[in-house]
């Protein structure tokens, strides 16, 4: 069933439908909010347990979506606050500096079942690693999920500028790791 | 539209797309040459990595995905009547009244914390002991010293009927004994 983010809204709004709504909207936007989510925690579990926590924040805000931001962009906001106090809690517990969160990132994408470190697509993975966690934010954004400037502007209440420094900064960066592995 | 009716309007029109996705093309490959030619300039090495997810994920993970606290949430909950609720918060106030008064008057009377030590001062023990008839005295002894009915010393049962009396032992059982025992017997 192909219902726009207008219709999905209006349906949630209506107490018979709220339900069937909200199972649309998930569907519609769970592998790329997921994906999201993926690239920052780096592991499976994490993620679940993060997209969880955004589409159970999505429910009970739903209702006062203020439709002056696309719903994309407000999903994306409440699944980059999630994941970055994640990984908050995670610094908090271990009490590790930068390093060592990277490291520790680093070895996470190391352990999943397909790591090939021949393959490119996964030293780009551990270059990604190395970043610090706003210049990986907006690489990620950018690269992969081809975010304007302006729709990331939104995400992360930052200036376009800002952002466009952060990302050509971070892009170098990881182009320079990939060559030098 | 209800379930049915999409059906039928989706096979009517088998390649239908979403509503504003012509007013957004134009817009959206415009984006795309930019993101290109962007790339091209800071990190060209990048345009020639596949950008399609890496990472293992579950077989049918974003099947079978449901947000599970939601699904308890709108899992229909039945009230329990208004009377029931009363019955059992007094039910549980009596209890609560029951233990309250309960352990005030055991700590009250046995702690001893509350022993009144001047009630027992007052107590003549001396004058109040010799009041007791000398009979009951001899029965508490005997019940309650060591050494008493039912006491053991050393292990050997200490039998009342053989203690301080020989009178009932024949004079041939006593000759024996002390024959045995190599003592004289007294004239």
């Amino acid at each position: 069933m192909h219902l726009s983010d207008q219709e999905i809204l209006i349906d949630f709004r209506t107490p018979a439908l709220k339900e069937k709504a909200y199972t649309l909207l998930v569907k519609k936007y769970q592998e790329k909010i997921y994906w999201h989510i993926r690239r920052l925690v780096v592991e499976h579990e994490d993620a679940n347990d993060v997209m969880q926590n955004v589409f159970i924040k999505v429910w009970g805000a739903l209702e006062n979506f203020r439709e002056d931001s696309q719903l994309y962009t407000w999903l994306y906001r409440i699944a980059t606050n999630e994941s970055l106090s994640f990984l908050e809690q995670q610094k908090r517990k271990s009490a590790v500096d930068f390093d060592e969160v990277s490291e520790g990132l680093s070895n996470k994408v190391k352990a999943d079942a397909f790591f090939d470190e021949k393959k490119l697509e996964w030293r780009l993975q551990l270059a990604i690693q190395q970043l610090p966690e706003k210049q990986r934010l907006v690489f990620n954004m950018r690269y992969f999920d081809e975010m304007s400037y302006a729709e990331m502007s939104k995400v992360l209440d930052t200036s376009e500028g800002a952002l466009k420094a952060s990302y050509h900064h971070a892009a170098k960066k990881i182009e320079d790791f990939i060559k030098a592995y | 539209m209800d379930f049915l009716e999409q059906i039928k309007e989706d096979a009517r029109m088998p390649n239908r797309v979403p509503e504003d996705y012509f007013e957004q093309f134009s817009k959206k490959m415009l984006e795309r040459v930019l993101w290109e030619e962007e790339l091209k300039i800071i990190a060209p090495l990048l345009l020639d990595i596949s950008r399609k997810p890496v990472y293992f994920v579950p077989e049918g993970y974003f099947q079978q995905f449901v947000v599970e606290p939601i699904q308890k949430v709108t899992t229909k909950v039945i009230k329990m009547p208004a009377w029931r609720k009363v019955v059992s918060y007094a039910a549980a106030a009596a209890m609560a009244g029951v233990l309250i008064v309960g352990a005030f008057l055991y700590t009250d009377n046995k702690s001893p914390d509350h022993f009144d030590m001047t009630t027992y001062n007052a107590i003549n023990i001396s004058a109040e002991i010799n009041k007791l008839p000398e009979e009951a005295i001899h029965q508490y002894l005997n019940n309650n010293v060591i050494g008493g009915a039912g006491h053991e010393l050393n292990n050997e049962q200490v039998e009342l009927t053989s203690v301080g009396t020989a009178e009932h032992i024949e004079d041939e059982e006593l000759l024996n004994y002390l024959n045995e025992s190599g003592e004289k017997p007294a004239s």
